[in-house]
């Protein structure tokens, strides 16, 4: 299996990076700080996608714009492969729910790598991490 | 990377009382603190009614000292984005009792105030005297009633103590008098309607962004319950009575209730006080909706059993080794697949930093780490609040004013009563002397009617002397009338013998 190389510089992460705080852009999620089940992966994984998609839409200038979209390009087979899952597991199914989260899990366990690196190149740019707040909360779980 | 933990809120509003179970040293007061001050920052107004025996209540003051504590707990949760130790806004509240004042207290403005309180005496109900003297009866429950009803608003102890000693002298031997009129005057408790220190509850409640504490300081172990069970008599009916804002709603933390609570291992002492509090407690729980609820946490689950079951909102459930404690607060979860076997089996070995927690209508859920309280808390090694505070901030303040004032307050009335009864003592000896005037009056009066008769039958016969008879004519004119009258008793005597023959 060939790993992709593609990665963005840093300047460029710097650059898309104010882009997505000044539109507003997240990539967020209250509940988990890091994903460890498969589900929760898929999701972050589907979101983070989007989000690229719309950040892309949204940048001017052009080369930053055409960067983007090529990066997107690589993950665009293994986006639609778990875009279907994701679907699946949002409506209201509750048989064969096992079935599907296998088929997923054997999805990402093949992709861990590619996954791996897609989150790395995507956190910078537009994850919010939800610190803890201790007016907020009472302990984790 | 830090793993899968999700952060815990507390459920807000709420909607009923929250318990906390566990052994000795499980750390159950220490949670339920914590819970309590996750319910503060949302802006519920928190009252601490009870420091169990070792007056825990007003640890509130200090910010936690426990660094291992946090340290550790950064290593679960990952940066803080606040600080955790924190310092709360604190009046301490204590009944007035000036026999045993000291001479400083505790205070540190703006944050940290002492107040001494008393009670407005017709605020007090028959129910809570009973926390004091158990059983009450009918006698001292009309004693009470009649003092309430005769005495003005304005009037205090002082009164309550002059009527004693005049108008209710016979029920001098009531245990009312004894145990509790006698000592809550003598000690300045009971005020008046104005008085500056009267204890208002509304505007306690109102002021959400400060804690109370009931600091039962001083004050004899007898007067605790009716203490507690006064201001949370007051704090209910302040919430059925809205006058304050349904948004502010109130906590009342009890720390180790099994003291007042627990149906086994009763002690003879002092049980019909007890029995009293605990079902005015209840009576709170179930009144929870009216926005006053409780925090209690005891020992073992058997001691309160019956009495707090589905009650609740919260129930903290913390390391517990006894198979009956655990049957007792599991049993009927484990029914309704709230709690699993597992879960059940887990607390008896639980370490002291988790939980586990039952929210209404959810499961059961294991807390991976408790967040620790962000005040100090009472450990082995601390000592008392005094000489704690003496060690932190040593700052005080001196209580001669308060003392003076309301021993003031209470002389005041005294000399009110005594110009009263001076006023009625004269008012007595005026009436008396207009009515020994009036008598004398009359009777003079009387006096000059007589003599003016005789003096007018003088007259006539003076007359008849001087115009027509002599001395000798009237002698014979009686002597004649004399004879007449005699003349007329023979013909009856004779008559009379006629008859009866």
């Amino acid at each position: 299996m060939v790993l992709t190389t593609l990665k963005f510089s840093e300047e460029e992460l710097n650059k898309i990076g104010k882009i997505a705080r000044e539109r507003k852009f997240k990539v967020s999620d209250d509940k988990f700080i890091y994903p460890e089940k498969t589900i929760d992966e898929i999701k972050l994984f589907c979101k983070s996608y989007r989000f690229l998609t719309i950040l892309s839409n949204s940048i001017e200038e052009e080369n930053l714009r055409n960067r983007i979209k090529e990066y997107l390009a690589e993950y665009q087979l293994l986006y639609k492969r778990l875009l279907k899952t994701e679907s699946k597991l949002n409506g209201d199914i509750s048989f064969g729910d096992s079935a599907i989260i296998r088929r997923a899990n054997n999805i990402i366990v093949k992709n861990r790598i590619k996954i791996l690196l897609f989150f790395d190149s995507v956190f910078p740019i537009g994850r919010h991490l939800k610190l803890y707040n201790p007016d907020d909360s009472v302990g984790v779980y | 990377m830090v793993g899968q933990l999700r952060h815990w809120s507390v459920p807000y509003p709420l909607t009923g009382s929250a318990y906390f179970f566990g052994r000795v040293g499980s750390g159950k007061t220490w949670k339920m603190m914590s819970l309590a001050q996750s319910f503060y920052e949302k802006g519920v107004k928190i009252i601490d009614f009870s420091g169990g025996k070792r007056e825990e209540g007003p640890f509130w003051c200090f910010p936690s000292d426990e660094k291992k504590m946090w340290f550790d707990f950064k290593q679960d949760v990952g940066e803080m984005e606040t600080e955790g130790p924190k310092e709360y806004p604190v009046r301490l509240l204590r009944l007035m009792w000036t026999s045993k004042m000291e001479k400083k207290v505790p205070e540190k403005l703006p944050r940290i105030s002492t107040n001494f309180f008393t009670i407005y005496f017709k605020d007090i109900k028959i129910e809570d005297i009973a926390l004091r003297i158990g059983a009450i009866s009918t006698n001292a429950e009309y004693l009470w009633h009649s003092i309430v009803k005769n005495l003005p608003d304005n009037a205090n102890g002082a009164d309550i103590l002059n009527l004693m000693d005049t108008k209710y002298k016979k029920f001098k031997e009531l245990s009312i008098y004894k145990l509790f009129i006698k000592p809550m005057c003598d000690n300045h408790a009971l005020a008046g309607k104005n008085s500056k220190f009267n204890i208002d509850i509304v505007e306690e409640i109102k002021d959400n962004r400060t804690i109370s504490v009931l600091w039962a300081h001083k004050i004899p172990d007898e007067l605790r319950l009716f203490f507690m069970g006064y201001v949370r008599r007051k704090c209910l009916e302040t919430k059925l009575e809205d006058k304050v804002s349904n948004k502010i709603q109130v906590i009342g933390i009890f720390r180790e209730v099994s003291e007042f609570m627990k149906v086994q291992d009763k002690s003879k002492q002092g049980e019909d006080q007890t029995q009293i509090f605990r079902n005015q407690i209840s009576n709170s729980a179930r009144y929870a909706r009216s926005g006053f609820y409780l925090f209690l946490d005891v020992q073992s689950p058997a001691e309160v059993k019956n009495l707090i079951e589905g009650q609740d909102d919260i129930l903290g459930i913390n390391e517990m080794p006894s198979q009956r404690d655990r049957e007792v607060l599991c049993d009927q979860l484990r029914i309704d697949r709230r709690i699993s076997q597992r879960q059940i089996s887990y607390i008896a070995t639980m370490p002291v930093y988790q939980m586990v927690i039952v929210t209404r209508g959810k499961k059961a859920k294991l807390l991976k780490r408790v967040q620790p309280p962000r005040n100090k808390n009472w450990k082995p090694g601390d000592g008392n609040f005094l000489t704690t505070w003496k060690k932190v901030y040593n700052e005080w303040k001196s209580t001669i004013q308060i003392k003076e004032a309301i021993m003031d307050e209470y002389e005041e009335r005294f000399y009110q009563i005594a110009k009263e009864r001076q006023a009625k003592i004269e008012k007595a000896r005026q009436q008396i002397n207009m009515a020994r005037v009036k008598k004398r009056k009359r009777k003079k009066e009387e006096d000059e009617e007589e003599y003016l008769d005789e003096e007018t039958e003088m007259q006539e016969s003076k007359d008849i002397n001087i115009s027509e008879a002599t001395e000798d004519d009237v002698i014979k004119n009686k002597i004649d009338k004399l004879e007449r009258d005699k003349e007329e008793i023979n013909n009856i005597i004779e008559e009379a013998k006629t008859v009866w023959c």
